[in-house]
């Protein structure tokens, strides 16, 4: 049975202290995209905690709508449940296959065919040898690549590129899948496969966890809600009532911001 | 804290606890990783022998660069060193020391910088760090098939025939082969904890052509038995090239480098135990 259980997982790690001359710059690293508390212990040395007492389970059937404002772990949480990140407390059980569906670009060699792009990304992405040759003809297909198939992967145009990513990545049968935002792929024509493969793709998945700003398509898709703040679970219910609790927060958020501005304003004038 | 509502009331560990505890811990993260990289050996061998085509892709002559450039060095040494060195089948003794010097070299080199360059791989994917080692390891020693063919050609064209001795030199090839996974994973990982660290390597190893004994021999000068005995990359070189030149299988080499060897795969399974789940938040 398809299950993914979170039990009480923090992520926190010490911000690299780098042996450099130029030892007065900030220490974080403007490129790091993972967000997060940033404390200091008395050694002087850093921390960030990026996700804190994360606490939920789902069972087969569960579609979770990952939400929150940018830098409040949604990424590092997916990151955390694919398996590139372990916790530092805390536990994550899961039964079943997991497939992501983020990074979907990488590892693609523009000097090879298409057909040996398909077998390299295919590895990445966990998949053996013969699951990838089972799967090839149907990717193909899909990508509707025809004879450029066996072409360099640098021939192809931006759509062409972008078609044979999301066939590939899209051509397993998810148990347990991961998306960092809802992927689509190419022009109006195929934008309309895209859609419907992914439609298909979350009916057949046994638990999906989908990280988005759509709220429309959280509505769409979702039973469950989880709400993270500041690495925080801040809710995890039933998904119309956290992405209720969520808009009418951040609409009091953005009126009483206003509000402050406004105040500012008539006070300066004043 | 929720992680001190979790640690149950015990006598605090002493220091020689602790660190025994870790290292069993550390040990058993290595393995867990070599093990998983193992078995998904299959996508190291894939990008391995991408990246070796994709060294000579888009060229005329291909992998025959490599056996050109190899000659072309060898060449000039001999060339230019040859008459004053004064030792027997000098360019038999270039060759061997230039492709076993070389390979060792590649794989310092390009450790150094290992993750970073793997870095979109490393935080994109949940392959263990050890499929970058063997992806490493394996391009470094098929790109080295071809100029070990030109040396061997070199050797026998100087009249060096294969003796019952060559055993040991092939013996010798396996050490250095063997001790490649645990040379690159030490580098990789102080790779990514002193950030000037391909820097240092890099400096390193322009001073060692000259200080290594791959042209020349002490015979007896105090300055260069000192960079003789003290130079580990001796110790690999000997193994390989006194078998085929003298007979002579080299013990007391042979037990240098056998210790490095054993070091190296220690120090890298604790380095590995120990880093592993930091690489990506360190890159």
């Amino acid at each position: 049975m398809v299950s993914l259980q979170v039990n009480n997982v923090g992520l926190r790690y010490p911000v690299p202290r780098t042996f450099s001359l130029r030892r007065l710059a900030p220490a974080i690293g403007e490129d790091r995209n993972i967000g997060g508390k940033l404390e200091t212990d008395p050694n002087g040395k850093q921390y960030v905690t990026a996700l804190d007492d994360v606490t939920f389970s789902l069972k087969a059937g569960d579609r979770l709508a990952l939400i929150g404002p940018n830098g409040a772990g949604k990424t590092t949480l997916l990151k955390l449940l694919y398996g590139i990140f372990k916790p530092t407390t805390g536990s994550v059980t899961r039964e079943g296959r997991v497939d992501a569906l983020f990074n979907i670009n990488l590892g693609f060699r523009g000097d090879v065919s298409g057909r040996r792009n398909i077998l390299l990304r295919g590895l990445l992405n966990g998949w053996t040898p013969r699951e990838i040759e089972a799967r090839m003809e149907e990717i193909i297909e899909f990508s509707q690549l025809g004879e450029f198939i066996d072409m360099p992967f640098s021939s192809y145009s931006q759509g062409m590129a972008a078609r044979l990513a999301f066939a590939t990545a899209t051509s397993f049968e998810p148990q347990i899948l991961l998306m960092d935002e809802w992927i689509g792929a190419g022009d109006a024509e195929f934008a309309q496969q895209a859609q419907s493969r992914m439609d298909s793709i979350v009916k057949r998945a046994g638990i999906i966890v989908l990280a988005s700003h759509n709220l429309d398509l959280l509505r769409r898709v979702c039973n469950k809600g989880l709400w993270l703040k500041h690495g925080r679970v801040e809710e995890f219910t039933k998904s119309k009532k956290v992405l209720d609790d969520y808009i009418w927060q951040t609409r009091a958020a953005r009126l009483e911001a206003n509000k402050a501005a406004e105040a500012a304003k008539a006070s300066g004038q004043g | 804290m929720p992680s001190l509502a979790t640690t149950p009331v015990v006598a605090a560990p002493t220091d020689e606890e602790r660190v025994s505890a870790n290292m069993v811990t550390w040990i058993e993260n290595a393995t867990a990783d070599i093990s998983a990289g193992w078995r998904k050996r299959a996508v190291a061998l894939a990008f391995a022998s991408e990246d070796v085509a994709d060294t000579y892709r888009r060229t005329f002559l291909g992998p025959a660069w490599s056996v050109l450039s190899f000659l072309l060095f060898v060449g000039s040494i001999v060339l230019i060193v040859g008459q004053a060195s004064g030792i027997p089948n000098y360019m038999a003794f270039v060759s061997i020391g230039l492709i076993v010097y070389l390979t060792m070299t590649e794989v310092l080199a390009e450790s150094s910088n290992l993750f970073q360059r793997e870095m979109a791989f490393i935080k994109g994917t949940t392959l263990p760090i050890s499929i970058y080692i063997m992806r490493l390891t394996t391009r470094t020693i098929i790109r080295s098939i071809y100029p070990l063919l030109a040396a061997l050609f070199l050797v026998l064209l100087d009249g060096v025939l294969p003796t019952a001795s060559w055993i040991y030199s092939v013996l010798g090839i396996l050490l250095m082969i063997t001790s490649i996974p645990a040379a690159a994973t030490v580098v990789a990982i102080l790779g990514v904890i002193i950030p000037d660290m391909h820097f240092i390597v890099q400096n390193i190893l322009r001073l060692a052509f000259f200080l290594t004994p791959v042209f020349w021999d002490h015979a007896g000068d105090r300055i260069r038995l000192f960079f003789f005995y003290w130079n580990p990359f001796t110790h690999f070189i000997t193994i390989v090239r006194s078998p085929m030149l003298s007979g002579d299988p080299a013990l007391h080499s042979w037990m240098i480098a056998l210790g490095i060897s054993v070091f190296l795969w220690i120090l890298a399974f604790v380095l590995l135990g120990k880093f592993r789940d930091r690489i990506v938040f360190l890159l």
